[in-house]
């Protein structure tokens, strides 16, 4: 009796071994239709701020706001010879005190052309993100402004021309990439850029130069000022990276942002980041309005503090955010912890405080403190 | 007489970085792809795996990519000299990260995954052998790089690694590699296909790397810049 369950033991045994360590060869099959994406679901639990000019405004008598969003994400690539097509396409259900909202968005959706390793032409609705900001991007000229409390999101692009060329060489410097963009406005197309007809041109010059990325930016358009921009980034070490970028508007704003990322010898990784914006709000501008938009001071301090595998919990990350106007000192300040398990599916939980005087950007929110669960499936 | 024995190891030392050169050599052609699979097991048995593309060309250049789980999808890795920088799907651009943090958790840090060849970051500073096989002491050439030190066991008949030990500048082990099941991947490439790690940081873990495929085959250097790293998965049709 024993040798048969020994047998079965052995053979079970031998079964979990071949399967870690074979190799499926069917599961790197290439195929022409290649598609990623989440379903995701937040929700947001919110104490209300009764000092908050908003609260009274609206002229609400309860303590506790309930959002939540359901969000749909499918990103896709579709190959032919030198031809793609890429999209991505976001469905959003929004529910905020029991009014809800249906959004369709496509983030984008454009063609991609390889003439030749060196030549490449984008056609179509395109997010360029460029800039190496990671909460602010005052250089990203012909994109959507980020939204600092969730820089990792995706969002959506404009409709453009984009030719690239990019070239490597040998030597201190390794990499040139040219951007050339044509980004036309009217009422109907890319009309939140400028809402009546317009042609607008930019060119990006990026270099990889003695292990520095440095891009030179600069915008023309027959309707709006001239833009001019600078942006780069660098290891000073393997644990230790810093980053900037200078705008500017002809005759117009200047901003600027400079930040670092730095690992410690326990693995957290600390990233900050300082951002100005000549025309932003003052303390002054921001006590006389209601509702500001939201970061729309002119500087902005930010902290994240992030811990991979915390108490040594595998496949999660803890972290900690301070985002802080430093024209009226008020802030938000987020705790989150994240885990991603074994199916693909990830939880982010986060408490959040909005804190400073009530005349402050923080300060004067309708919510002062909010809960924050966020769980996202990816496929 | 110890005069004499440091002589015989200034003169053997270049033939010993000849050596680490062959069995990288072994490891990986110059210029491949490579498909390979890493499975981090949990003390309790519980796993999860990964499924990466690599291209490799020289001795200082690698972009990756992840094809499986669905939660990693999409990221991509560039390693071009001691610059290495992350794509993720979401974000939607490249950031520069460190070497050491690691993209998908467990044993296995960044550099265990984007790896050159050890020749491009180590000096062999001692070599011993047996019938059997070479023992290499090899240095970091720079502090950029992961580990100070690595004790790696050659066997002289394949000249490929048994077994690699990874110590910290304070002389700490840090984790310790075992190759095993040697396999021809192609004319010329007979390796280990299955790389074991465990550390003593992570006691009860165990990290499985199996290699699927490796193939030489050439690639321009525009494939290691920061404008393709979104588009690695075009590299493998």
């Amino acid at each position: 009796m024993i040798y048969p369950l020994l047998a079965l033991v052995l053979l079970g045994h031998m079964a979990l071994y071949a399967d870690d360590y074979s190799f499926d060869m069917g599961s790197i099959e290439v195929k022409s239709f290649e598609y990623s994406g989440y379903l995701r679901s937040e929700y947001k639990y919110q104490n209300l701020n009764q000092d908050s000019p908003l609260y009274a405004l609206l002229n609400r008598n309860d303590n506790v706001q309930d959002t939540s969003l359901n969000e749909a994400l499918f990103r896709f690539t579709q190959y032919k010879n030198d031809f793609k097509l890429i999209g991505a396409l976001s469905a959003r259900y929004e529910n905020i005190d029991g009014s809800d909202e249906d959004i369709f968005t496509i983030y984008q959706l454009y063609a991609h052309h390889t003439l030749s390793i060196n030549h490449s032409i984008d056609l179509g609705k395109k997010t360029l993100k460029w800039g190496t900001g990671y909460f602010f991007n005052p250089a990203a000229f012909l994109d959507r402004p980020k939204d600092p409390i969730q820089p990792e999101n995706a969002y959506e692009g404009y409709s453009m021309a984009n030719y690239i060329y990019n070239k490597s060489f040998v030597g201190d410097l390794k990499n040139l990439k040219l951007d050339f963009v044509y980004m036309p406005t009217s009422s109907k197309i890319n009309n939140d850029f400028y809402a009546l007809n317009s042609h607008n041109l930019a060119t990006k010059l990026y270099l990889l130069y003695f292990d520095t990325d440095l891009s030179l930016i600069y915008l023309y358009s027959d309707s709006q000022k001239d833009k001019l921009g600078f942006t780069f980034s660098r290891n000073l070490e393997t644990y230790f990276e810093i980053h900037g970028e200078y705008a500017k508007e002809l005759d117009g704003y200047h901003a600027y942002l400079l930040g670092f990322k730095y690992v410690t010898q326990r693995d957290i990784a600390v990233l900050s980041e300082y951002y100005y914006h000549s025309e932003g709000l003052t303390k002054e501008d921001i006590r006389s309005t209601i509702k500001p938009l939201p970061f729309c001071a002119k500087s902005y301090f930010v902290h994240k503090f992030s811990k991979n595998e915390p108490f040594g919990i595998v496949y999660a990350s803890m972290y900690f955010k301070n985002l802080l106007n430093t024209e009226d000192y008020s802030h938000l300040d987020t705790l989150g912890f994240i885990y991603t398990f074994k199916n693909n599916l990830e939880i982010d939980f986060s408490y959040n405080v909005n804190s400073g005087k009530n005349t402050s950007e923080f300060g004067k929110k309708m919510v002062s403190d909010f809960a924050w669960l966020k769980a996202t499936w990816y496929f | 007489m110890k005069p004499f024995l440091f002589f015989m190891l200034i003169l053997t030392l270049p033939h010993a970085n000849d050596l680490l050169e062959r069995v990288d050599r072994n490891l990986q052609p110059v210029s491949s792809e490579s498909y390979k699979k890493l499975v981090n097991i949990e003390p309790d048995g519980s796993k999860k795996e990964f499924l990466l593309y690599q291209v490799k060309k020289g001795k200082d250049k690698m972009v990756s990519l992840f094809l499986e789980p669905e939660s990693e999808k999409g990221r991509a890795t560039l390693r071009l000299g001691d610059n290495m920088w992350l794509y993720i799907p979401n974000v939607g651009k490249p950031i520069r990260i460190a070497s050491m943090q690691s993209v998908v958790g467990g044993v296995f840090n960044n550099s265990d995954i984007m790896r050159l060849d050890f020749s491009a970051e180590y000096k062999v500073i001692e070599q011993k052998e047996n019938s059997t096989q070479y023992i290499l002491n090899l240095k970091a050439k720079n502090d950029t790089v992961a580990y100070d030190k690595l004790i790696m066991t050659v066997d002289k008949k394949t000249l490929t690694p048994k077994k690699v030990a990874c110590y910290s500048s304070t002389q700490m082990l840090i984790k310790t590699l075992h190759y095993k099941d040697i396999k021809k991947f192609a004319p010329g490439i007979v390796r280990p296909a299955i790389v074991e790690t465990v550390s003593p940081f992570y006691k009860g873990y165990k990290s499985i790397m199996v290699y699927g495929k490796i193939t030489p085959k050439h690639f321009a250097n525009e494939v290691f810049t920061l404008e393709n790293i979104s588009k690695v998965g075009t590299l493998r049709r």
